[in-house]
């Protein structure tokens, strides 16, 4: 309930009024910095403090300076607030909910005394490029410089422990886009949706109508009152079936082939269609001016905002600054809610007014000051008054003449820019209009198209006319209903300008054209000074621009200020590049929905139950170990175990024409492979340089079934599809089984004894013996059964339908029971094969290893026809190697060293020289030895048991080269 | 040889089914979740949101080839075995490759019967079972449009994908071949992927999903639905 | 985002492609070239300023390695096809 205290604290809120937004039979209350304020349903954050009398929400980035509201639009950075977790929040955008904790960002200790606002005595040390000219050296205390910086200049504050935000995407499909809400945009859409064309339209405010909810339109009678145009369009568009509105919405870029972005608060949105009309308005823009960012100045288009949507008036005494008749709007809108217009100051001459408000104002004792302008906002926290002076027939202004008005407002309204920014990233270009005082977009790409406002059309009713045959343009363009030639041609209403050339009034206190980050006219003069004259490197160079406004306070009025410094027409000195956002956006927003695709095997569950402790290995997440990886291997070695190894990729492929690609992209040789027989096989691109690893078994007549590495099966899928596409795929086709078949390899001395419970097929060496390939049942599921030896033990890799791969491997641990079966994980797995020295494709390998001086020119037969690479290793062959992958095993068994460190040498002048490095390293548990798999120079890794030194830690450890495999080197274990 | 009755086959998503508290039932093999809920409410769901219901037993079919369409062409003229009689369906991904949905366990009459063709016709045709390979996830109801927009690129709207017509795409950052098979006037997709991506597809999805109060459908509500 | 027409999927987002660099076949006779020679098959690209042919692989949805030829300044993608009918 509202209360008779709530009245006293909001001396600023008006009476009620036709067109506000709010719903004054209810009151919430929420904080501010720890001090409770009421508020209405349809208030904003900013609203209801202004109404509150709350003047100065934030301080500035660089200097503190107290600031409050500018443009009330959501474009300036002025508002910005910390509410609960959520920083860098518009106040002047944000609806205010009951129990919001509101806070000032940026300040220390408090927003009303912020000692930090000390830094701007020191101001003219902290010129523009400060940071980089100053905390460059010594590089040593930049962690010190950032830290302090960034409590300094910071905005809001993220907190780690706040929990994740729900954020997600959507894509949309559509016809045509509208790119804002306001009359113009109202009036495109249903000209696109009368032309049978499906519609978006956007606008980032919570209803449509842009400025003709606040303001009253030119042209019309001189008793201000609500536009009757609103209410028709949203008539119009709400009777509309082929319209679909989106409020609350920002578009905030635009891509190729028109794909457009857009934020609805946590949602991002994801567009694509197929023309776009862009009615993204105008900007009121700034004056520069001493003391310019005092809060209590405001632009016109704010104050309406806050008078008719929030019924807020944020002064009582106001003066109006202008150069156009919006000024004068303004003031007679005042004027009619009874608000003392202290003064109007139109820097025009008389002549140049033609208000249809001016005689009522001038009668009603409004005093006017033509030809002047204002100097100064006069205050310390807020505006107390405006220093006023006359502008002389050199425009200059003449000191003489100053003169102090009281005033707590000072309303700004000096001009409009275009938003154009969405025009511009499509590739539309711009030229500037002298008439009008504006840069214009003049041309536009095939299916773009720019009306309104944005467009340089002011006048309601032409925006109307203009827009509808635009839109209805548009949907012909998407492939709806017949272009009309006549939308050419602009609806030929000559309008009065309404811009000033004047941006600057020199002075000698601080004028900010970047409010973001606080930069002043004579940062930018000095800038340019320094010889960043080109508004890009202008803009790089002093930041203007690239704050949380994204230029819409400070890019007309910097392209001005750089013009005329460089003696530069606007024309010449040109734009900065438009790029999205255009305005900020979360970057809970872009990243949306965790979508991070993970592969699990059928096996998973079982893993998590027993105790895995998953690791991650490409997608996949796979069993590291099971509690004791050493004990998982050294079961393996005396007894038997069983690992998943479903992800490694498996690869069918059938035909007449399979065994010649073999011979292609393999080393070895293939042509010879007999049915039943499995061989394995390096691959290499036409670098030399080795692509993946595996086995290839011949299944039958025209069909081989091959395996790849886990991580490396998606890509050597696609590029085996590009030889078979680009040429060699005549009488082949590959199909991926990888999830079809779950594989587990049993491994040890007793896998042949558990296998033989689960199947009838004969397992004896001699019926089925290594590196072949039999079809079985196990445990009544038809398998493939592989004898392989990748842990140097006897074992089979079982190939199961993935829906009975569960059933598989619980019969399997069950059949193992009795001879002590456990399972085990790519961590014990690595350790075996580490013990055999068998390499990994990617660990012992990088992307400039070739076989033969990975030391495996035993699988490289040069003198094959052709071969992947085979050029390339001929060459290498020719030239000599210069490194060797060779086995190592270290003196101290207790010592093992990272994999990749180095191993050095002294040189002549006795500085170690880095000769090779370490891929793999292991604690052997079988062999109680540090042993590994390094690269050596050829002439070392050649002698076996030749000495070198690792750098561990700064210290040099001894280890010896070791040729032969460290466990069972003659392989004796696989054959069993 | 412990015993020799055929196992029953689990779906990759029978751990969240199970976590989910559904009660199982056995199809053609696979066991797969009768009822999460109750089937009345999952129905319900059904026709007024959204659902997601597990058809990986459902027969999938890949046939690789030049000649694939004459194969098939030739198999459905034998009258022993009539391809698109039941609920067979055949869609074209490729020139050269064809893709074939059957009732859950008739794939394997039905690859033999086109292996057979195949070979009669002398023609080099690839006929693959992959139906262990991937999981097929179902999506039903008035906002599976909606949700599908959520997570896959593609335009869903009836104009742009009708029913009955199969693309693949990237959903949820993965491939899948999309189905559109509507029940009756209730749009339905069928998502068919790698099986080991299976769970999180069908997570991701909830999670998606979530705003329009999404649940999971057993195979009760998913008959009733689709004998109506 | 770039919309790319598969020749066989139709219209899609780039996203759902994989770049596979400008056109260039293996050698017929590799044993045949002097290393310079295969040093340019490995190594060198045109990387032209202008229209291009490139592969693409459509690795999100049917599979297909097609070729397209699109202008490597304006990013206009002016056809594409697949590699069978390259010389069509």
């Amino acid at each position: 309930m509202r209360t008779e205290q709530d009245t006293l604290i909001t001396p600023n809120r008006l009476h009620p009024k036709e067109g506000e937004v709010i719903d004054r039979a209810t009151t919430i209350r929420f904080t501010f910095d720890g001090v409770e304020y009421p508020a209405h349903p349809g208030d904003t954050v900013a609203s209801a403090l202004t109404a509150a009398g709350v003047q100065v929400l934030s301080r500035s980035f660089k200097y503190h300076r107290p600031r409050g509201l500018l443009c009330c639009s959501g474009h300036c950075p002025n508002c910005l607030v910390q509410i609960g977790d959520e920083p860098n929040v518009r106040a002047c955008t944000r609806p205010v909910e009951a129990g919001m904790e509101v806070r000032a960002q940026n300040v220390w200790p408090s927003l009303k005394r912020d000692l930090l606002s000390l830094t701007q005595l020191g101001s003219r040390f902290m010129p523009v490029g400060f940071y980089y000219k100053t905390f460059i050296r010594p590089q040593k205390l930049w962690p010190l410089y950032e830290h302090t910086l960034r409590h300094v200049a910071g905005l809001g504050e993220v907190h780690i422990d706040t929990p994740l935000g729900e954020f997600d995407k959507q894509y949309l499909h559509t016809d045509v886009v509208i790119a804002g809400g306001g009359p113009a945009g109202i009036s495109a859409a249903l000209g696109a949706a009368e032309g049978g064309a499906q519609v978006l339209l956007f606008d980032e405010n919570p209803t449509l109508g842009g400025h003709l909810r606040f303001t009253v339109p030119l042209d019309s009678s001189s008793t201000p009152e609500v536009s009757k145009d609103l209410p028709e369009l949203l008539e119009a568009a709400n009777q509309q079936p082929n319209i679909a509105v989106f409020t609350d919405t920002s578009v905030l870029g635009w891509y190729q082939d028109n794909w457009l972005c857009a934020v609805k608060g946590t949602r991002l949105f994801k567009i694509r269609t197929k023309s776009v009309v862009v009615a993204t308005g105008a900007y009121e823009v700034p004056l520069i001016f001493d003391n310019n960012d005092l809060p209590g100045v405001m632009l016109g288009s704010a104050v309406q905002r806050l008078v008719h949507l929030f019924g807020v008036l944020p002064g009582k005494q106001v003066v109006i600054v202008t150069a156009n008749e919006d000024g004068w709007d303004v003031a007679a809108d005042l004027q009619s809610l009874g608000v003392n217009v202290g003064a109007i100051v139109d820097e025009r001459e008389p002549n140049a007014c033609s208000s249809p408000y001016r005689d009522g104002l001038v009668n009603a004792g409004v005093p006017v000051f033509y030809r002047h302008t204002i100097l100064e906002a006069i205050g310390s926290n807020a505006v107390r008054g405006a220093k006023i002076a006359r502008i002389d027939e050199r425009a200059a202004i003449s000191p003489t003449t100053t003169q102090s008005l009281n005033c707590n407002l000072i309303v700004i309204s000096m001009g409009w820019t275009p938003a154009t920014e969405l025009a511009y990233m499509t590739g539309g270009k711009s030229e500037y209009n002298e008439e009008c005082a504006k840069i214009l977009p003049v041309s536009s790409p095939p299916g773009v198209y720019v009306v309104g406002r944005a467009s340089g059309t002011h006048a309601v009713d032409s925006q109307i006319a203009e827009a509808h045959q635009i839109g209805s343009t548009a949907a012909a363009f998407a492939g709806s209903g017949e272009v009309n030639k006549l939308t050419a041609q602009s609806s030929g209403t000559l309008e009065p300008r309404r811009t000033s050339d004047r941006v600057c009034v020199p002075g000698n206190k601080k004028r900010f054209v970047c409010y973001c980050e606080d930069v002043t006219d004579e940062d930018v003069e000095l800038a340019i000074a320094e010889g960043y004259d080109s508004i890009e490197l202008l803009k790089r160079y002093s930041t203007i621009s690239m704050g949380p406004c994204q230029g819409a306070m400070c890019s007309m009025n910097t392209i001005h200020l750089c013009a005329r410094a460089n003696d530069w027409t606007v024309q010449e000195t040109g734009t900065t590049t438009a790029r999205p956002p255009t305005t900020p956006v979360t970057l809970g927003a872009l990243a949306g929905q965790n979508m991070e695709p993970v592969q699990t095997t059928p096996i998973h569950q079982w893993h998590l139950d027993h105790g895995a402790a998953m690791m991650v290995a490409g997608l996949w997440l796979r069993p590291n170990h099971y509690g004791d990886p050493a004990a998982e291997a050294m079961g393996v070695r005396e007894r038997v175990g069983l690992i998943d190894v479903s992800p490694l990729g498996k690869l069918q492929l059938t035909g007449p024409g399979v065994p010649e690609l073999l011979e292609r992209i393999y080393t070895n040789r293939w042509e010879n492979l007999r049915v039943g027989r499995v061989r394995y096989g390096v691959m290499c691109n036409d670098e030399g340089v080795v692509l993946n690893d595996g086995v290839c078994a011949h299944l039958n007549d025209e069909t081989w079934y091959m395996t790849t590495t886990s991580t490396g099966a998606t890509t050597i899928f696609e590029w085996l599809q590009w030889w078979l596409q680009s040429g060699w795929g005549e009488g082949i086709h590959l199909t991926d089984l990888t999830d079809v078949y779950s594989a587990f390899n049993l491994a040890g001395p007793q896998s042949r004894a558990v296998l033989e419970k689960l199947t009838e097929r004969d397992l004896a060496s001699k019926a089925f013996p290594y590196m072949r390939i039999r079809s079985a049942k196990i445990a009544d599921v038809p398998c493939r059964l592989l004898r392989l030896g990748f842990t140097g033990e006897l074992s089979y890799e079982v190939h199961c339908p993935s829906g009975y791969a569960l059933h598989v491997w619980e019969a399997l641990m069950e059949a193992g029971r009795e001879f002590g079966i456990a399972p085990f994980g790519v961590e014990a797995q690595r350790i075996l094969r580490l013990e055999k020295a068998h390499i990994i494709v990617g660990q012992d390998t990088d992307a400039m290893s070739d076989p033969l001086s990975a030391n495996m020119a035993w699988a490289v037969k040069l003198d094959k026809p052709d071969f992947l690479g085979k050029p390339s290793l001929m060459r290498i062959s020719d030239e000599g190697l210069k490194q060797l992958l060779v086995g190592f095993k270290m003196a101290d068994p207790d010592v093992v060293p990272d994999e990749g460190l180095q191993i050095v040498e002294p040189d002549a002048d006795g500085r170690l020289k880095i000769i090779g490095w370490v891929t793999s390293s292991r604690f052997s548990p079988t062999l109680a030895a540090a042993i590994g798999l390094c690269w050596l120079p050829p002439e070392l890794a050649s002698q076996d048991g030749a000495p070198f030194t690792i750098r561990i830690d700064g210290h040099l450890k001894e280890a010896r080269v070791q040729h032969s495999a460290f466990y069972d080197p003659d392989g004796e274990r696989l054959r069993m | 040889m412990s015993t020799s009755k055929t196992p029953t086959k689990l779906t990759p998503l029978r751990s969240i089914a199970q976590r989910l508290g559904a009660t199982f039932t056995e199809e053609q093999g696979w066991r797969i979740p009768e009822v999460y809920t109750a089937a009345e409410g999952e129905i319900t769901a059904a026709r007024e949101r959204v659902v997601l219901a597990d058809e990986t037993p459902n027969g999938k079919l890949l046939l690789e080839g030049d000649h694939a369409d004459s194969v098939l062409m030739d198999a459905l003229d034998l009258g022993s075995l009539q391809i698109n009689e039941g609920s067979d369906r055949i869609y074209r991904l490729r020139n050269d490759i064809f893709f074939m949905s059957t009732p859950p366990g008739r794939e394997v009459r039905v690859q033999k019967k086109l292996t057979t063709t195949s070979a009669v016709s002398k023609q080099f045709v690839t006929i693959t079972d992959i139906t262990h390979g991937r999981a097929e996830i179902r999506v039903i109801g008035p906002d599976s449009q909606e949700l599908l927009s959520k997570v896959c690129g593609l335009d869903f709207h009836p104009s742009a994908f009708p029913n009955e017509t199969a693309k693949q795409s990237s959903l949820a950052k993965t491939t899948q071949l999309i189905i559109r098979r509507d029940i009756g006037e209730l749009p339905a997709f069928s998502i068919i992927g790698t099986q080991s991506l299976g769970p999180y597809v069908w997570d991701t999805m909830m999670e998606a999903g979530r705003e329009f109060g999404i649940v999971p459908i057993g195979r009760a509500a998913l008959a009733a639905l689709e004998e109506e | 985002m770039l919309l790319l027409t598969c020749p066989n999927c139709g219209d899609r987002n780039v996203s759902e492609f994989r770049f596979g660099g400008e056109l260039s076949s293996r050698p017929k006779d590799p044993s045949a070239l002097s290393s310079a020679e295969w040093a340019n098959y490995l190594y060198m690209r045109n990387n032209v300023m202008d229209a291009q042919t490139e592969w693409w692989h459509h690795n999100a949805g049917c599979g297909l390695w097609f070729l397209a030829e699109r202008h490597t300044r304006t990013n206009e993608v002016i056809k594409t096809y697949p590699y069978a009918k390259r010389n069509a």
